[in-house]
């Protein structure tokens, strides 16, 4: 478990968190960074109060009181000791709300730590005022409490965004006519979504609307049906057009077909997707409409239809024509 | 080396995963991507069992709300125990990760091999290192066709040539495969530095003690046609420090030597040493639940291996003087 731990970005962190502590402390008032939790011990002033702890009046004490430990500062209230450097979030867990709550919500704070960088500024985070009006505004949203933990595991970044730009990009996908349940079910499958600016998600829309001829409701349908095609490449997309119509040899009709029964597929490896469809076509001997009429078959791994397939000509019912008799 | 029935936590799990297993790999995968799925569906398997219960945070608090720099030391602390969150699942991390479990392959087929592969997990990677000091042979069975020559020696290559195969009749192949096997034989001795003829050479070959070291030339031990159908034929192959490069050039030159061309099909390991295809896992099998039984099945054959002593003779090149070859 701790193998993959002692990473650069863990060492950043280390390096990050102390400038974290600088920030907070230089914050003005309430000197103790705000993730700490308070113990209410008595205070115990082994810590001078260096010139950056105090407000701004005590500025003008001269320099020989500067490090008077007699001086009382009425703002300086309940010292805590801050957090050591850790190499990880696990050791922070039991001192820090923040960390408790997401721990409560479902967050892997363990996939946080292997896949981002959140760990450099997550414990800077103040809970009443950047992360309760983002939960709030995500069940408002529609999406469900108990898959907030799952949310907040793929994109913790959205702790970091203000709720004035999360509500702009709400009210754009209102402006393009997406209905509220349309909105919760693309917010809830694509936690990224929201990070996306209004000029880029319009880009996109507009992109894949226009490469594909959509209507207006189709192209909201496919935004529904597979968010994450709007947030991935385009490119991609671009290389499974060429690979449905190049390669694989299906019409633009039948292409958009697809893209309105299984918009998944864009999102799939090219190579593998041909050599899969290769063997349906020309091994299996399974024509473009039957191909239509179930792409999921599409998405099934290739050994499974290998074996199925010789399966049934062990059989000798390899046959996937649904007019003729005992169709496979 | 069984994980008995009664074995429910992580814990007494991870202690009984060592030990030798016998799978079937199939064709186009590459040993990373078995070792790969086998590793990740055993610690997924294994997260799925009991876990430790989290060790215990001892929180202590103080009961008075003093800020008073002048208040004395308090009387009274609360002291809790809570359960210590930094070992929760999702602050921690799964309790086995794929890259805990340490998978050797004992022998390693090729891309388009398919066949027994014995892999050893964690410490049976001793007994699958010591399996391996005993060069064990592997048996193949490859089925090929005459009349074709491609790039690559297999079928779905770029083709080369096109010859008829008419003439080739069951006798010309035994013949042709007959000699194959005697001057494999003849190079097994010369390799040993030992005239096949001398009194050397029977003792040697009599104690079985004839395998080459562990990066020598591949060497045949036994060659024969096993199903003969023009232009199909199947071919088993006894051999040792093989690859699927060499089988495949194998077949082209049969094909040449018996002035028709050949390419392969399909190629199939079927035993490794004492591990033969009964003894091997399906794909479907590669999982914990199937594993503790198989691998005291394999444990239990390896046991009843004869005890070749402690090492292989080595001989080296005869002087002029010693054991003048005899004619006989």
């Amino acid at each position: 478990m701790l193998r993959h731990s002692l990473r650069f970005k863990h060492v950043k962190f280390l390096l990050g968190y102390t400038t974290i502590r600088n920030q907070a402390q230089c914050a003005g008032k309430g000197v103790v960074a705000s993730a700490v939790q308070q113990n209410n011990l008595p205070v115990i002033s082994f810590q001078k109060p260096g010139p950056h702890v105090l407000d701004d009046e005590l500025q003008l004490i001269p320099s020989q009181e500067i490090d008077n430990p007699l001086v009382v500062d009425s703002s300086f209230e309940g010292v805590t000791p801050l957090f050591s450097p850790s190499f990880n979030l696990a050791s922070l867990v039991n001192k820090s709300e923040l960390l408790q709550l997401m721990v409560k919500l479902g967050v892997s704070i363990h996939q946080w730590e292997r896949k981002t960088d959140v760990h450099s500024w997550v414990m800077a985070l103040d809970f009443k005022k950047d992360v309760q009006p983002i939960i709030q505004f995500l069940v408002d949203q529609g999406v469900a409490s108990d898959s907030l933990g799952l949310f907040f595991t793929k994109n913790p970044y959205i702790l970091k965004s203000s709720i004035e730009d999360l509500e702009i990009r709400i009210n754009y996908l209102h402006s393009k006519k997406f209905s509220s349940e349309m909105i919760s079910r693309i917010l809830s499958r694509n936690p990224h979504w929201l990070l996306f600016s209004p000029e880029r998600i319009d880009n996109r829309l507009g992109f894949v609307q226009q490469t594909f001829h959509l209507t207006g409701d189709e192209l909201r349908a496919v935004a529904t049906k597979e968010s994450r095609l709007i947030t991935s490449s385009l490119q991609g997309i671009k290389l499974m057009n060429f690979g449905f119509k190049e390669e694989m040899g299906f019409e633009a009709h039948q292409i958009k077909e697809l893209l309105l029964a299984k918009p998944k597929l864009w999102l799939m490896n090219k190579s593998m997707l041909v050599d899969r469809f290769d063997y349906l076509h020309n091994t299996m001997k399974m024509d473009y409409e039957s191909v239509l009429r179930f792409p999921a078959v599409l998405t099934c791994r290739g050994f499974r239809i290998k074996q199925r397939h010789e399966f049934l000509c062990h059989l000798n019912r390899a046959q996937y024509d649904p007019k003729l008799p005992r169709a496979g | 080396m069984a994980v008995s029935t009664s074995v429910k936590t992580i814990r007494e799990a991870w202690f009984q995963l060592n030990g030798v297993m016998c799978l079937y790999k199939p064709t186009q995968i590459s040993w990373k991507q078995m070792r790969n799925t086998l590793a990740f569906n055993i610690s997924r398997d294994m997260n799925e069992l009991e876990q430790d219960a989290p060790r215990k945070y001892v929180k202590i608090e103080s009961l008075t709300n003093g800020t008073n720099v002048d208040l004395p030391a308090p009387a009274s602390y609360s002291v809790t125990t809570i359960p210590n969150l930094a070992d929760h699942e999702l602050v921690r991390g799964p309790a086995i990760l794929a890259d805990d479990l340490r998978l050797q392959p004992g022998n390693l087929l090729g891309f388009r091999t398919a066949g027994v592969v014995v892999v050893g997990l964690n410490k049976g990677n001793r007994s699958l290192h010591n399996l391996n000091l005993s060069r064990p042979t592997s048996a193949y069975h490859i089925k090929s066709q005459f009349g074709l020559a491609t790039d690559s020696h297999w079928d779905d290559g770029k083709v080369w040539e096109k010859t008829t195969f008419i003439h080739i009749s069951r006798d010309k192949l035994d013949r042709m495969l007959a000699s194959i096997q005697a001057s494999n034989q003849k190079k097994m001795f010369e390799y040993c530095g030992v005239d096949p003829q001398s009194q050397t050479a029977y003792e040697l070959a009599s104690k079985g003690l004839l395998r080459p070291a562990v990066n020598g030339p591949p060497l045949i031990y036994g060659i024969k046609c096993v199903h003969f159908n023009p232009p199909d034929f199947t071919l088993e192959i006894h051999c040792a420090n093989e690859n699927e490069q060499y089988m495949a050039a194998l077949i082209h030159d049969l094909g040449l030597s018996l002035k028709t061309t050949a390419v392969c099909q399909q190629i199939r390991c079927i035993r490794y040493g004492c591990f033969t295809v009964d003894d091997a896992l399906l794909r479907k099998h590669w999982s914990l639940e199937y594993l503790p039984d198989h691998m005291s099945h394999c444990h239990t054959k390896l046991r009843s291996l004869p005890d070749i002593g402690p090492q292989l003779a080595t001989y080296d090149r005869l002087q002029p003087s010693q054991n003048p070859p005899t004619k006989s």
